[in-house]
């Protein structure tokens, strides 16, 4: 056992309101740069519907994640070191600008710079790659926004696979979702075993996963290698760029600024501490739904003692141990089993996971008949259909998926009981394997969700994590000319460039 | 109100306006494809209140300008695609705006989310020959006995409007694809004169 410990998330899509506040905030704070225009490294999706970039969940397409051999070895789909060095210089799996979105602008200055004109001024758009006029914005991060579309165009998402979706295009049985994405941090993460200069690495301490913009050389190979699409390349630098999980917030025990900022509260942070040596048989399992299950087991129990002396013995510093007693991330993917991994069958591991959302029963005819089992509603009733959310969330398995659904369902009947009744009702508990106990933490930390409840983050120890005489001379964290001499040379949100140090002049 | 029958809430079928008379509609003289389609302006997601919501950003989480949401048939009958030009008009005036194509609006709806400004990306329409129309421009709201009672809410002065609440303002519009996207942006034909022209 080594046990190491990672800052996971949830996100509870029962909640989320779509309103695009954790993009917005994410966009102002990291990607107003030059470069990366078009990159979202959080985006809210429209589901169903192809997604930001389009269709970036079909790996036949895009050969991102790992594939097992016959022999039980992963490789990543897009290949192993020789194919990749084949392809460095003319990558087939990648996607390119017009599979994002060519960013805009607007003329605003036109508004009030124009001539005299018989009709007033209106401001059009302009491409933000090229600088040329655009006669139609033909797309965006965000294009399929509540079903925008035809029908026949969305359903190309890839979670309709197996499900006969033909009936949902009708508006009587339409069902929408939404999914905020964002970088996975995955314990077997794909972009940083494509990465030619080795430039992506895990940090052990809290599993948050980085390119390092010194070693990063612009192959790029870690963007095909991305199932997810969540590392973008910055044209300006020439370097590719993701999510931070805002490693500097985390670090002084803040939540990131998409969870910080998440209107609906569906964001939780917690510790998880998981066993290293698993990873690799983990990632392995031969069938793609033995994956979910696969990856639980390579959590570990806070409260068991011999995880608590183990990870002491591997240097888990003693706060860490006791936030993961505490984690909500924990106590939502053990406890309860209703948060899952997103895609487990892309074989990385991901650690952003999702609680599936509830949905209406399926139409106004049903509503006086539904299919009640144990005076519970039948989940698999419900307007988003259950293979659906399978396909994204467990590789299609339907079981963890209707018995997180049931348990949810459960929460709502049990409270309604309590508050409407007065009533305890143990039956309700005990028919989806729960406690009234476990039903009532479940409805404080999922349904009430404080802020204190929400976040569970404990500060990093950086007299463990960085050597002091590594970072001498360096200009640490900065948004500009921090450290510099007065030169005003471009600015990085990812550590300023190495200034010219000049040792101190012996003036006598 | 209650000699109206309006002590509650209460349904009542659209009243027919004559705004989208064969007069109107010329496509019809013309036979060319369109559709005649109930005009709501439901409340947009991202505004509250006067909320300005038409900054970058939220333009480009959505589709970068004033659009129009319909029904996956009405498009097919007005032979539309998604993102298309459209021109939506009646006897109070015209708007421009491209089509957003869904499956969640129902056959014989056009939504126009309220408050998108003109002053973005919008085209001039071929009906009015002058810039656009917002959501407001083939509305205009008809005043009934009912809203002259009391001193309440629902009929009182605010600046630059007097009227009632979007419900009252329930209209029929006649929808078709734009032929040709004239942009307005041309410098003025004669001199400059000062004098405002009258209003659309």
């Amino acid at each position: 056992m080594r046990v190491r410990a990672q800052i996971g998330k949830v996100l509870n899509l029962d909640k989320c309101i779509g309103c695009h506040t954790c993009s917005v905030t994410c966009k102002n704070v990291w990607t107003t740069r030059e470069g990366v225009e078009y990159a979202w490294f959080n985006n809210v999706e429209t589901k169903p519907g192809t997604g930001y970039p389009t269709d970036w969940e079909n790996q036949k397409r895009w050969n991102g994640g790992w594939v097992r051999s016959a022999s039980g070895k992963l490789h990543p789909k897009q290949g192993s070191k020789w194919r990749i060095l084949a392809n460095i210089f003319a990558n087939p799996s990648m996607p390119e600008i017009d599979d994002y979105y060519e960013p805009f602008d607007f003329d605003y200055d036109h508004l009030k710079s124009a001539p005299d004109m018989d009709h007033f001024p209106t401001a059009r758009p302009r491409s933000k790659i090229t600088g040329e006029r655009m006669e139609k914005i033909e797309k965006g991060p965000n294009w399929e926004e509540i079903l925008g579309g035809e029908f026949s165009k969305r359903s190309q998402d890839y979670n309709f696979e197996d499900v006969q979706k033909e009936i949902y295009g009708e508006y009587e049985n339409t069902f929408m979702m939404y999914l905020p994405r964002l970088c996975e941090h995955c314990l077997n993460p794909t972009c940083s075993a494509s990465c030619p200069s080795g430039a992506i690495y895990k940090r052990e301490e809290d599993g948050i996963v980085l390119i390092d913009q010194e070693k990063c050389r612009g192959w790029r190979m870690c963007i095909s290698g991305c199932p997810y699409k969540k590392v973008y390349y910055n044209w300006d630098t020439g370097k590719s760029e993701k999510c931070t999980f805002c490693y500097p917030r985390i670090e002084s025990g803040q939540p990131t600024v998409c969870s910080e900022t998440c209107v609906g509260r569906i964001r939780y942070l917690g510790v998880i501490l998981y066993d290293a040596d698993k990873i690799e048989a983990a990632a392995s399992a031969e069938r793609e739904t033995d994956l979910y299950g696969a990856q639980l087991d390579v959590f570990l129990d806070p409260n068991d003692p011999e995880v608590i002396k183990a990870a002491r013995r591997d240097g888990i510093p003693e706060d860490w141990i006791e936030a993961a007693k505490i984690s909500p991330v924990w106590k939502m993917a053990m406890d309860w089993k209703v948060a899952f991994p997103l895609h487990p069958e892309y074989r990385t591991l991901p650690m952003v996971w999702y609680i599936p959302p509830l949905s209406p029963i399926q139409n106004a005819a049903q509503a006086g008949q539904i299919a009640m089992s144990d005076q519970m509603p039948d989940v698999r009733s419900l307007r988003i259909p259950v293979k659906y959310l399978a396909n994204m969330l467990t590789a299609g398995d339907e079981e963890p998926i209707v018995q997180a659904l049931e348990r949810m369902s459960a929460m709502r009947l049990y409270m309604r009981a309590l508050t409407v009744e007065g009533v305890r009702d143990e039956g309700i508990a005990a028919r989806v394997g729960m406690s009234g106990r476990m039903i009532e933490d479940m409805y404080k930390i999922m349904a009430i969700a404080d802020y204190e409840d929400r976040f569970a983050i404990p500060t990093a120890h950086r007299e463990q994590n960085e050597a002091g005489a590594d970072i001498r001379g360096g200009c640490g964290f900065t948004d500009g000319n921090g450290c510099s001499t007065g030169e005003t040379g471009k600015t990085t949100l990812f550590g300023g460039k190495k200034k010219s140090f000049a040792l101190p002049q012996e003036t006598f | 109100m209650r000699a109206f029958g309006e002590g509650f809430v209460s349904y009542r079928p659209p009243v027919d306006l004559k705004t989208i008379t064969k007069a109107v509609n010329n496509d019809a003289a013309e036979g060319s494809p369109h559709v005649v389609l109930n005009f709501i302006t439901p409340h947009q997601k991202w505004g509250i209140h006067s909320t300005y919501t038409d900054n970058l950003l939220m333009l480009t989480l959505n589709r970068g300008g004033p659009v129009v949401w319909m029904s996956e048939v009405d498009a097919k009958t007005a032979g539309l695609v998604d993102n298309d030009w459209v021109e939506a008009y009646n006897i109070n005036g015209a708007l421009t705006a491209r089509v957003v194509v869904s499956q969640r609006i129902k056959q014989g709806t056009l939504f126009m989310y309220h408050a998108q400004e003109k002053i973005v990306n919008t085209p001039g329409s071929e009906k009015t020959g002058h810039r656009g129309g917002i959501h407001n421009s083939v509305t205009r709201a008809t005043l009934k006995p009912t809203h002259m009672i009391g001193g309440y809410a629902q009929l009182s002065y605010g600046f630059n409007y007097y009227g009632t609440v979007g419900s009252n303002r329930d209209e029929f519009v006649i929808v078709r694809k734009m032929k040709k996207i004239d942009w307005l942006d041309t410098p003025a034909s004669g001199p400059a004169t000062g004098k405002v022209e009258a209003a659309e």
